[in-house]
Parts: C-alpha cells; structure tokens; sequence
C-alpha cells in the first residue's frame, strides 16, 4: 500500500470541516417556506439589484485604480506619490470596517461635501459604491502590482525605443500582457464588495429598497429573528459568488487553451 | 555617427562605467566584447534612454541626446531576449513602429523579404524557433527607421548551427542601412563573424581592438585573475 | 522522526494544546470568569461597574456587547453565557419560552427620543411633525436593534413613518443605537431616534420624549441563564443593581 503522507491525512478531512460543511449546512437548511418569503420580498430583490450594481461599479473603479497604480510601479517606482500608493494599498484592509464606514462618512458626508446636497455623498447608492471600493481595492490593486511585477520590463523599453511614450506603452504593451490579472482583480474585488457590510451600512445608509445591500439584508433577517428567510437569501449568495470562481476558472482555462493553440 | 563620451554610472558603492567612450561611424558595425557582468548592460540602457549616466553624453551626429527619453532617440534597439510582444502575431510586431508614424508599408515588405519572415507574418512570436524570433526582433526595430542599430546578444536563443548562417545574414542587411551599429557580445567568436570593427569592455571602460582575438587574450586574462 | 515530520508534529502539538485551551475557557471553579452579555447601549455604565465588581471581588467579568437581537441569537444558539442584560425585555421572554432562563427580572425603563443635531436644530426641528419638511434627514436604527422597532412604533402611532419614507427622509438605518448617536452627534443628520440614556452618554439635544403608549414597553431586563455560573450571576447582578446610580445618572429610571 501506498504510503500516505501527513498533508494527505490532515488536509482532506479539515478542509470539508472548516470550510466545505459550513457552506453546506447554510444549503442544507433552505425551506421551501423561506424561498417563498424571500423571493417574494421586493426588499430582497432590491437588495440584490443593488448589490450587484454598486458591487460591479466598486470593482470597476478598483481595477481603473490598480491600473493607475500599476502606471507609477513601472514608470515611477521612485517618486513619493508611488512610494505612499504603495504603502496605503493594504491600508483599507487593516482598518475594522466600521471603522472605515464611520471614516467615508466624516469625510464625504455633509460636513465636508454639503454643497453637494443635503447628506453631502452619504447614504446613497454612490455612498455604497464608495465604501465597496474603499475595502476591495487593495485586492485589485494587489493582484495587478504582482502581475505588473512578471512582466518582461524589456518588452516596454523596446516599445519605447520604438516610438511610445510611456502612456502609450502602458497602454498597447503592458495593459494587453496585464490581460489575465485585470479580469481576475475585477472579480476578486466584485467578490469583496458583495460580502461588505459594515462600512456600506455607516457610509450608504443601509435604506430597504434603496441603498440596502444583501449582506446587510440578510444580517437584518438574523437579528429578526427570520431565519429562514436570511438562510434563503445567504444560499442565494453563496451561489452568486460560486459561479463567479466557475466563471474565473472557465476563464483561465480556456485561456491557457488559446494560448497554446494560437 | 553614434558617440558616447566618458560615461559615468554608480549603484549605491559600486562604479559600473568609469569613463567609457565610443565612437561608431556609419556602415560600422562595431562588435563590443566584454564578459558577462562587466557593464554591458548599463552601457545599453544609457544608450537606449532608459537609464541616466551621472556623467558623461551620449550622441547621435552633432546632436547631443542625453537627456531625450528612447521614445525621441531613434534608436534601433534588439535586446537579448527579443522582447517580441507576446500578445502580437510577427507581422503586428513588425508594423508596431507605423502607428507611431515611423517606417512604411513599403519597408515593412523590403524588410520581410531580406529575412524570410513572410511564412511566419501571423504566427505568434513564441511559436517561432530562436532563430526567427530572433529576425523578428530585428525586423521590427529595422522598420522603425532608425538612426543608429543597438543589439543587445540578439541571438543568445539560437542554436550554434544556426548562428553560422544567421550571423552573415544580419550582417548584410544591417550594412546595407549604412548607420552606425553596435553590437554587443561576450562570446568571441560571433564577433568576429559580423563585425566590421571591434572593442572590448573592461573595469568600466572601453577600448578598441584590432580583432577578436585580441579579446580572447583578454578574457583568458581577467578570468584568470578572478581565480578560475 | 525526520525533519519536516517533527516540525509538522510541533505545529500540530501548538494547534492542539491552543484548541483545548481555547475551549477549556472556564470550567467551574470559584475564580471562573462570569460571561455576560450586554445590550450595546450600556456599555458605558457597565464597564464601570464591572471595573468596580473586579476590584471588590477579585473575578473577572468578560462583558460580550452587541445589539440584542444578536445576543438572542447567541444565546438561543447555545453559546455559554451566564447573565443576560437585554434592551428588549421580548428577548428575554423569547428564552423563558426556550426554557433557557433560570431566572430573570425586569431592570430599568427606557424611553424612545428624539435628538437633533446642530444643523438639525437651525433648521427648526422640535417635534416629529418638523420631520415631514423637505430636504430633512433623518436617522432611525435598523429593525436588527430593537430601537430601530421601537423608534417605527413611534412614528407609525404617530401616522408619520410613511410620510416619511414616501418622502425618503429616512437616509439611514445603522445597525445599532450607538451609530445612530453617533450620527447625530457629528452632524450628518438632521435627526435621530435613539434612547433617552443613549442621548444623555453622547450628550446630544432631546427635543421630545415619546410615552409608551407610542413606543411600546421598554424595559432593559437581566436573565440569568440555565447552566452557566448561575451563583456567580446572580452575584453580579445583584451588585449591579447596588450600584444601579451608575446608569440612571444617564436617564434611565429603575423599573421598581
């Protein structure tokens, strides 16, 4: 027999307790009951309209950011401005999240962006796409630095020897080869701002039907005591995100396939 | 003429280039010889622009480019790996220099034809072998119109056989430009193959010689020294 | 054994050792820290009182804070508490009904008010009615905090809660009182339905305080919890209640 090393032993049987039981003991506890009740909630689709609105802007603002970012790496490593970008990129993470709510608020609620209306850019949907971006940019911007870091530095000294300004290099050279970690830093962050809770709820205002997310909807139904309810909701989310890694995978896969092929 | 006058470059204690100078006239092709981690490589990127000297100029005719950044300097550049856009076929490597308004249709063809790249036009770069990625490279850099030639060990990737044919290739099309072309190398022997004219880089400085063998003198010399 | 099989043992010996640690928690003995949970809004009082309790006695009470909806749950749950301080006194009845409660007794009276901030106050806000004007924000706490249910009570019985979110007034619902204080008290709001002690301990402006006959009942209550250090709750309730003038110094009035 095959001798079985101690990754084997240890690894199976606590990653389907640590992680996969969990997930299905949220599947497992779906009651016809609470699909009714929840599908037939306009709160919970608004939530979800929401949700993946907001969430889609957050993660397209955090991977244009990255892409910013990914400019200075190559171009500027040594200013200040890079320098501070650098530092402050796995800042938003270490902060708790209200935290960082309350943070969004002093500074884009009324009391600093009044002028541009009665709550300044708090506690509207702006507000959520905001707090989304301000906890999930880290992760795009991460993802698009270390990929920045692989590529071949000579391909963008050749194009510029070829006529390109740096702009113009970043653009037809480093974007196209950047290629793969863009998609996987729009989805990482979409990921990220889905789950976000604490910060949207200070910052965006956690309005049902308006600016209420479905993290947040969900954690309402917890403490209402509708468990049913927020166990339908969860499933719901745990699906969303599952097809996102299937679609991420599908992705890369077929990718590699073209690459070989081409 | 390409001329670079007493260049100077340091990282942190260590004096990389300690006054070197060149000069290279048109329909030159000078060889300069140096053994790996003697300084090539910072000598290639203060010509190409990518990296300033802390003293010294660099220049192409009477016109002094120091301070242009590569994107003004119009010069040729084929680095050692070929840097061949990997997300590009070989044709839109070779035409990359036209959307920046340099080189022509007309040259892209002439150029094609001299180095039998027209069957590989719409493959990708890494599906070539070593030696026609190495064509392409200097195919593109060929269609850019460049004043001066840079080659960086271009065809480091290629098989020794096929280096015995392709070296006398490169030599004829980069005479026929008549520009000033400097190749660098560490191996001898290539040298002599496409070299009209010959240096040799040690402690930071250059030097010319008379021939390649020359260089071999030197290169037993210095490993000697470093104890092997 | 080699190398890497002694260094994974090690890691797994740590793992172990921390784990049986981790849930040995308290076992029963004289000295166990007491757990309890506490409705989030009295955090302030209670932590002087628990310093206080250490001080005299020499155990250690590891307060829990949070909404307590949340600590309901935590406790329906089964997680070990020994003395539940609750701002909904449903909640406790919720756990009577579970058969969770050893036994348990109604604490203090709270009421619903209404704060305004700075801005709210130049914009002439005094009563709920003030609320219905244009360009008016107002802040009431989530239905996850049972103020957030008791501040809809309010303004249902009062016949404003859908005028108020036709008109979209209601700009934000926090999770928790203290957000809502919060809220107020840097100004981001107009108006915000908190409790009268909430209002007190963040030093805001009440303009009005609603009856029960608005609200509903609001009584915080403490539960004393089946199987948990049912001696040592009990002792540190009836402390707490000794030492009662810490809380109602912020409003709050015991429920005799």
């Amino acid at each position: 027999m095959r001798k079985v090393s101690i990754w084997e032993v240890l690894f199976v049987p606590l990653f389907f307790l640590l992680i996969v039981y969990p997930i299905l003991a949220i599947i497992g506890n779906v009651t016809i009951e609470g699909m009714i009740k929840t599908f037939d909630d306009p709160i919970f689709w608004d939530s979800v309209k929401n949700t993946l609105i907001t969430a889609f802007f957050a993660a397209l603002l955090g991977v244009l950011m990255a892409l910013g970012f990914g400019y200075f790496y190559i171009f500027h490593p040594g200013t200040i401005i890079y320098k501070i970008a650098d530092f402050m990129n796995d800042l938003p993470i270490a902060l708790p999240h209200t935290v960082a709510g309350l943070a969004l608020l002093l500074a884009f609620g009324r009391n600093m962006f009044g002028f541009i209306g009665p709550t300044g850019l708090a506690f509207t949907l702006i507000a959520v796409v905001l707090a989304m971006f301000f906890v999930s940019y880290p992760l795009a911007a991460r993802t698009i630095a270390s990929a920045a870091e692989e590529i071949d530095k000579e391909q963008i000294s050749v194009a510029r020897t070829l006529g390109d300004t740096p702009p113009k290099a970043y653009r037809r050279v480093v974007i196209p080869l950047l290629g793969e970690a863009i998609f996987s830093g729009f989805v990482l962050s979409f990921s990220r701002s889905i789950s976000e809770f604490a910060a949207v709820i200070m910052f965006g205002g956690n309005v049902p039907g308006m600016t209420q997310v479905l993290a947040s909807y969900v954690f309402t139904k917890v403490e209402e005591g509708e468990v049913s309810m927020a166990v339908t909701a969860s499933a719901f989310c745990i699906l969303l995100s599952l097809m996102l890694v299937i679609v991420l995978r599908l992705r890369g896969r077929l990718h590699a396939r073209s690459a070989e092929s081409a | 003429m390409l001329e670079a006058q007493n260049l100077h470059k340091s990282f942190s204690a260590h004096q990389v280039l300690k006054g070197v100078s060149i000069s290279v006239n048109p329909g030159e092709i000078q060889v300069l010889i140096g053994l790996n981690g003697c300084g090539k490589t910072t000598l290639q990127r203060i010509l190409t622009g990518i990296l300033d000297p802390d003293q010294g100029t660099v220049s192409i005719g009477s016109v002094d480019i120091t301070g242009l950044p590569p994107e003004d300097r119009r010069i040729g550049y084929v680095p050692q790996h070929t840097a061949l856009f990997k997300h590009l076929s070989v044709r839109e490597n070779i035409l990359y220099p036209l959307q920046n308004g340099r080189g022509s249709e007309e040259t892209f063809h002439k150029i094609v034809k001299l180095l039998s790249l027209e069957p590989y036009l719409d493959w990708k770069p890494h599906k070539l072998s070593g030696g026609y990625r190495a064509r392409a490279a200097l195919a593109r850099a060929l269609v850019s119109a460049p004043r001066v030639m840079l080659l960086d060990e271009p065809i480091t990737e290629v098989d020794r056989a096929k280096k015995e044919y392709i070296l006398p290739l490169f030599r004829d099309v980069l005479l026929q430009l008549h520009i000033p072309v400097l190749y660098i190398t560490h191996d001898p022997w290539e040298a002599g193959q496409i070299g009209t004219s010959f240096s040799v880089m040690k402690d930071g400085v250059v030097n010319r010689i008379d021939s390649p063998e020359e260089a071999f003198a030197l290169i037993r010399e210095q490993a000697r020294s470093n104890g092997e | 054994m080699e190398r890497p099989h002694r260094f994974i043992g090690i890691i797994g010996l740590f793992l172990l050792v921390g784990f049986l640690l981790l849930s040995a928690g308290c076992t029963q003995t004289e000295e166990a820290p007491l757990n309890v949970y506490v409705a989030a809004g009295l955090k302030k009082p209670m932590d002087v009182v628990i310093a206080k309790y250490t001080n005299a006695t020499g155990i250690t009470v590891i307060p829990n804070y949070g909404p307590s909806g949340g600590l309901y749950t935590q406790i329906s749950q089964g997680q070990p508490c020994d003395l539940y301080y609750s701002a909904d006194y449903n909640l406790i009845e919720k756990l009577e009904a579970e058969g969770k409660v050893s036994e348990a007794e109604k604490f203090m009276k709270e009421f619903v008010v209404m704060t305004v901030s700075k801005t709210g106050q130049e914009k002439g806000i005094t009563t709920a009615a003030n609320l219905t004007s244009e360009n008016i924000v107002v802040a009431v706490a989530d239905p996850s905090a049972p103020v957030g249910v008791y501040s809809e009570n309010v303004l249902k019985n009062l016949g404003l809660w859908d005028q108020l979110n036709a008109l979209g007034n209601i700009k934000t619902r926090p999770s928790t009182v203290n957000q809502v204080a919060l809220m107020v008290q840097s100004d981001e709001v107009d108006a915000g339905f908190t409790y009268s002690s909430t209002a007190v301990l963040y030093d805001l402006v009440t303009t009005e305080k609603y009856g029960y006959d608005l609200s509903e009942e609001i009584v915080f209550g403490d539960a004393i919890i089946k199987g948990g250090n049912e001696a040592g709750a009990e002792a540190f309730r009836d402390f707490v209640r000794e030492n009662s003038v810490e809380f109602t110094q912020y409003g709050w009035e015991l429920y005799a």
